[in-house]
């Protein structure tokens, strides 16, 4: 009788036979097979986010070998075919994407809409507009030159329809120039802002950073933004601890080298124009003084070298010697990096976020411990979608704004455990800016630049403006470009 | 051979008062064991003591049901060592005759036992109310009326004990109608006017009643009183209390609330209750440890979310103004933006668009080819 | 006079009846005797249904004597029937006569009334009448109503003859109409008349607010509107905040919606029970209550937006031998 089960079916793989190889292995070793495919700030219309945390592999992926012993005998019975209609569906299915490629179109990011209408009255930032008041509630194109520098540091969002409309344009609000005056009265008095940026979902608060960061770009200051707190946090980049450091910091060699071809590209012409006060012996290209910066920044050609190269960075760009441009230091996702991340130590226990060298210098900046001597910013953003909880980040900025509103203070909750002594003590003294619903002059501006791109199929007056305006509760922006927008309807 | 067969028979049913003794030799059973020759129900063995009463009522105890037949039995017995001469005489006359027995006797007499042991089974099956019965017909009905004893005796000369039952719940539901009728409304004449507590009346107790029948918790007290309410009692005695009260402390009331069900009667914890309520006035008001390092806890408590009616909406003459100013704005915008033709329509940018771009295309010269000379290929 | 508590029912459920009986007897006697019959309980002069007048009637009704019966002795013993028939002149022996002579037909009581509305409408035919229109609208009882208010088995054909003429003298001008015939269509009227069924108004309160509910599925919404500038809150959070779908915001605020009144009116609303579809249209509801206060003019454009309507469809009960609803179980062969 024969047996059901071919007998050297069950039997283990021949040696011989190849072993799929794991896909750990290949991150492992993301010098091999990474970014040659994606330079950074290439300008295509559509291309992945350079911030990408899985390698992209180099070639073209490798199909699976189909086994050498697996020859003859792997019998395929019959197979019992109900309904003559139905087809092979794995035949059916036409051609599987490549790996990361599903990733890339998710993170693409689009800035024109070549079936949009062009705004005959849109007018390209200047340096100063964002600052002018008068400019509130009127909607500000941003100039090829800025786009690329904020595409170059990540400072555009797949979530943010920039792809709906001919060129990107900003919504100039009442916040954006109070936080602007804010910057630029910090940096005329070579201080340092050090400024949280709240409020609920949707309500422009990342879009806000990006109008400081164009402000920023506009009037040549040096901008460094790390787009996602998330990023730094969870794991899913390089660590490696820093000799020399007690308690010990961690370095993340992959993610600052991707920072400083970022800051690079995007802060180039200042960089080329900037000079070494002092040299720089200890990196892998001795650098000496009165080099250009651009060549200090170029040093770091691999992530072993990226820490070192972006210490000697900073520390040029903060050197009280020679006269520097001011410094905007950015995050996005506060939550994420104001509590203990998932990167364990040695002895196998969590790291806080703080003991994350990078991360330490900017909670060190917004925590006012750290000084730019030649004065600039360093804002944060919170998020409120995909953001973890952080009850003392929640606590602490729930306390500066009332003390900024002069109510009553919050107090902390005596008998509850999860509170973060770092995070507080770093968000004991930052500014917190609340951002709600636009008003309805502002949600007019907004919704004629819409409609004058052929996307709102309406005639905006008071009817149609308060109609949205109460949709999206009061004035919430996304809220507003869900309602008219994104609605099928037309 | 018959008669003395017959003797042995009657020997083996016989009830005797000395075969307690046997059971105590006997090996123990497991009670679901089957018994041969005994019709009554299995009934727990009597203590120790009862059954070393020699003039104890008679107690009938069964065959030890491992003996198939009587010489197994009479062997067994004599194996005893507790037996007295007598019996032992007995016996060994009682195993000779058996043995003296032809053998096809004996077997007739194992078939007479195994055929009794059968049809008296039925006897011995303990009762089990089928639940899954039709009308589960071996269950006793809870509600009836008599208590169906003595009910066989009946001399003819009366209705049924079930009519007198029924006639007695009649003239109970009768008589409390009565009672409704003619004593409550005298009721009235006992009430007395609402009291509210005067200045001094800082606890408030709760009782339960279960008018006269008997309730695990109608001896339980419940005192509340508000800490504010205690006389003398500074902020910092107050905060105290609050925080010896513990879980007991509503903050969103401000009130504790303790109950007490630990003794038998109502005073006695009502008692309790004032002395416990004495006791932790008298230690908040003690200044030696004011538990300053401890916090108010109310994780016991969740608070409930007032929502509120924004006092700003309320339609008062400035609001009134307010909007009049708003909507007089916003019409005049409208109307300036309409005179000055700078109203945005979305369909009208989209339909003068589309106009242009066919424009465009018309006036794109089309590339007339140039003609072919006559014979030229 | 108290009784003895006696655990009487309790006991005699517990089947102790027997001893219970010699014992509880004697105060269940006493309790009788409370009841026993005064000269009150027999009032001379009332009749029973079955209507009997007998030829000394008239000369035993006087009204004063019960009353100087019940005042001057409660008596001491119960009087015998013999005493009272004596005392108050009953007969001995009288024919009964039925009153009226429908009492051999089938509808006794029906036909009397139907004789007087016919003798009424005949005797009040001269007296001007109302147009139909302007007759005061009136709900008629039906036949079923009338079967079963009279406890007859009126016919429909009497009944609908009867009616006509009803409705004939229930067009007489209300000035004009005498008393008696109110009172004769008294009977046919239907007790709830539906037609003064209207709802109260909703008052605007001294902020200028005005409440309304509404409800959908398992849903009720109540609503302040107040005059603003189109905020709107729904159980203390915003209109974003409390409805995820961009669809079922926009039905909270339909009523508004539709009558162009988005601007002009604020709205702080309580919501519970239900889902979010259900919240949201019963906000629609609440609100186009409350707004047609303010505006009573809009109550066609909000009916046109089917803003006034109560949509009555809920779930349907599951019934048994059902999967759901209406799903029966699936068919297995044995």
């Amino acid at each position: 009788m024969p047996a059901p089960n071919c007998l050297r079916c069950l039997a283990r793989p021949p040696p011989g036979l190849a072993t799929p190889v794991p896909r750990t292995a290949a991150a492992a070793s993301p010098l091999l097979n990474r970014p040659a495919a994606t330079p950074i700030g290439t300008r295509t219309r559509a291309h992945a986010a350079p911030f990408s945390t899985t390698p992209a592999p180099a070639g073209p992926p490798v199909k699976p070998a189909t086994p050498v012993g697996s020859g003859g005998h792997n019998r395929v019975g019959k197979k019992l075919k109900l309904g003559k209609f139905k087809t092979d569906r794995a035949a059916e299915r036409s051609k599987v994407p490549l790996p990361g490629e599903r990733k890339a179109y998710r993170k693409r990011i689009t800035l024109s809409n070549d079936n949009a209408l062009p705004v005959p009255w849109l007018a390209d930032l200047t340096p100063s507009s964002l600052a002018d008041p008068a400019n509130t509630a009127t909607v500000m194109g941003l100039p090829d030159s800025l786009q690329d520098q904020l595409r170059a540091s990540d400072a555009f969002k797949p979530s943010q329809s920039w792809g709906m409309f001919r060129k990107p344009a900003v919504l100039v609000r009442k916040e954006t120039v109070d936080l602007v005056n804010r910057m630029q009265d910090a940096a005329d008095k070579k201080q340092t802002l050090r400024l949280v940026v709240t409020g609920d979902k949707v309500t422009g608060k990342s879009m806000l950073l990006l109008q400081a960061m164009a402000h920023a770009y506009l009037n040549n200051w040096i901008v460094i933004h790390l787009p996602e707190g998330q990023d730094l946090t969870t794991a899913c980049t390089e660590y490696s601890p820093l000799a020399d450091t007690d308690p010990v910091q961690y370095s993340q060699p992959v993610y600052v080298f991707k920072l400083i071809q970022a800051i690079k590209k995007a802060n180039e012409n200042l960089l080329s124009k900037m000079y070494t006060a002092v040299g720089h012996p200890g990196l892998p290209q001795s650098i000496t003084a009165n080099t250009s910066l651009l060549t200090l920044a170029n040093v770091a050609k691999e992530p072993d070298a990226a820490w070192p190269v972006f210490r000697a960075l900073w520390h040029e760009l903060t050197h009280r010697s020679v006269a520097r441009p001011p410094i905007l230091f950015t995050l996005d996702g506060l939550s994420h990096i104001t509590r203990v991340s998932d990167y364990r130590s040695p002895a196998f226990e969590l790291i806080h976020s703080y003991d994350l060298a990078l991360l330490r210098l900017f909670t060190d900046g917004l925590g006012g411990s750290l000084r730019l001597p030649w004065g600039g910013a360093v804002l944060a953003a919170t998020s409120r979608s995909n953001a973890p909880r952080s009850p003392s980040m929640e606590l602490a900025l729930a306390q500066r704004e009332a003390e900024q509103l002069q109510r009553e203070v919050p107090k902390k909750d005596p008998f509850f455990r999860g509170y973060d002594e770092r995070a507080e003590a770093s968000l004991r003294s930052v500014q917190v800016l609340p951002v709600g619903g636009i008003d309805k002059v502002e949600a007019r501006g907004l919704m004629e630049y819409w409609a004058a791109s052929g996307m709102l199929r309406a005639t905006v007056d008071n009817k149609s403006v308060s109609e949205k305006w109460t949709l999206a509760g009061n004035g919430v922006l996304g809220e507003m470009e869900r309602a008219s927008l994104l609605t099928m309807r037309v | 051979m018959a008669s003395s067969a017959a003797s042995l028979l009657r020997l083996c049913l016989r009830p005797s008062r000395q075969l307690p003794r046997l059971r105590a030799a006997a090996t123990r059973q497991a009670t679901t064991t089957h018994r041969t020759f005994s019709t009554t129900r299995w009934r727990r063995a009597p203590p120790e003591d009862e059954a070393g009463d020699e003039e104890g009522a008679e107690k009938i105890v069964e065959h030890d049901p491992s003996h198939r037949n009587p010489g197994e039995y009479f062997k067994a017995f004599l194996e005893d060592e507790s037996i007295n001469a007598e019996e032992r005489a007995a016996a060994t006359r009682a195993l000779k005759d058996w043995e003296r027995l032809p053998p096809s006797e004996m077997r007739d007499f194992e078939k007479l036992l195994t055929s009794l042991d059968e049809d008296a089974s039925w006897l011995r099956k303990n009762e089990v109310a089928k639940r899954d019965s039709f009308w589960n017909e071996d269950e006793a009905d809870p509600d009836l009326i008599t208590d169906e004893l003595g009910e066989d005796d009946f001399e003819e000369d009366d209705i049924l004990a079930m009519g007198h039952a029924k006639l007695e719940e009649h003239r109970e539901m009768r008589e409390y109608a009565r009672l409704a009728v003619w004593e409550l409304p005298l009721l009235s004449k006992l009430a007395k006017p609402f009291q509210p507590p005067v200045d001094g009346e800082i606890l408030r107790f709760r009782y339960t009643s279960y008018m006269g029948e008997f309730h695990a918790s109608d001896r339980k007290v419940v005192v509340e009183f508000c800490p504010a309410d205690v006389p003398d009692l500074s902020e910092a005695q107050q905060l105290k209390l609050k925080k010896l009260a513990g879980p007991r402390y509503n903050p969103e009331k401000e009130i504790i609330k303790i109950s007490c069900e630990r003794f038998e009667h109502q005073a006695q914890n009502k008692r309790y209750l004032g002395d416990l309520v004495d006791k932790m006035i008298a230690t908040a008001k003690d200044p030696t440890d004011m538990f300053e390092d401890i916090p108010l806890d109310t994780r016991h408590h969740k608070f409930k979310k007032q929502i509120k009616f924004p006092k700003e909406w309320y339609l008062t003459q400035e609001r009134k103004q307010q909007l009049a100013a708003q909507r007089q704005q916003a019409l005049l915008l409208d109307d300036a933006k309409r005179e000055k033709g700078a109203m945005v329509d979305g369909m009208q940018t989209i339909q003068e668009a589309l106009a242009a771009a066919r424009a465009a295309a018309v006036e794109v010269p089309v590339p007339v080819a140039k003609p072919l000379g006559r014979g030229r290929r | 006079m108290m009784a003895s508590p006696t655990p009487g029912l309790t006991a005699a459920l517990r089947g102790v009846s027997k001893t219970l009986r010699r014992t509880s007897g004697q105060p269940l006697e006493q309790h009788f005797q409370t009841l026993r019959l005064g000269p009150a309980a027999v009032v001379p002069g009332r009749r029973r249904c079955m209507a009997t007048e007998t030829i000394e009637t008239t000369r035993s009704d006087q009204p004063g004597a019960p009353a100087n019966a019940k005042s001057d002795d409660r008596p001491q013993r119960a009087p015998s029937n013999t005493d009272l028939l004596q005392r108050y002149n009953f007969p001995k022996h009288a024919r009964p006569l039925p009153v009226s002579r429908s009492y051999f037909c089938r509808t006794p009581t029906f036909t009397d009334r139907y004789i007087k509305i016919h003798k009424l409408s005949v005797a009040y035919d001269h007296l001007p009448r109302n147009s139909l229109q302007h007759a005061e609208r009136v709900s008629w009882k039906s036949l079923d109503d009338v079967k079963q208010s009279f406890a007859e088995p009126v016919k429909a054909t009497d009944y609908a003859d009867c009616l006509r003429l009803i409705k004939v003298l229930h067009r007489i001008l209300p000035s004009l109409c005498p008393p008696e015939v109110t009172e004769a269509l008294q009977d046919f009227r239907r007790d709830t008349q539906d037609n003064r069924n209207v709802a109260n108004p909703i008052p605007v309160d001294p902020h200028g607010r005005a409440l309304g509910v509404g409800r959908r599925k398992s849903s009720t919404a109540s609503a302040f509107v107040v005059e603003g500038d189109g905020q709107v809150l729904v159980n203390g959070k915003s209109l974003v905040d409390y409805f995820g779908r961009v669809h079922d915001r926009e039905s909270a605020i339909w009523a508004l919606h539709s009558t162009d009144r988005i601007s002009k009116y604020n709205v702080w609303a309580r919501v519970q029970g239900g889902g979010t579809t259900g919240q949201a249209e019963a906000l629609t509801l609440a609100i186009a209550k409350a707004l047609i206060t303010h505006e009573p003019a809009l109550k066609p454009a909000l009916r046109r937006a089917g803003c006034i309507t109560r949509d009555p469809r809920t779930v349907e009960r599951k019934k048994h031998g059902h999967v759901k609803a209406r799903k029966s179980p699936t068919w297995v062969k044995r």
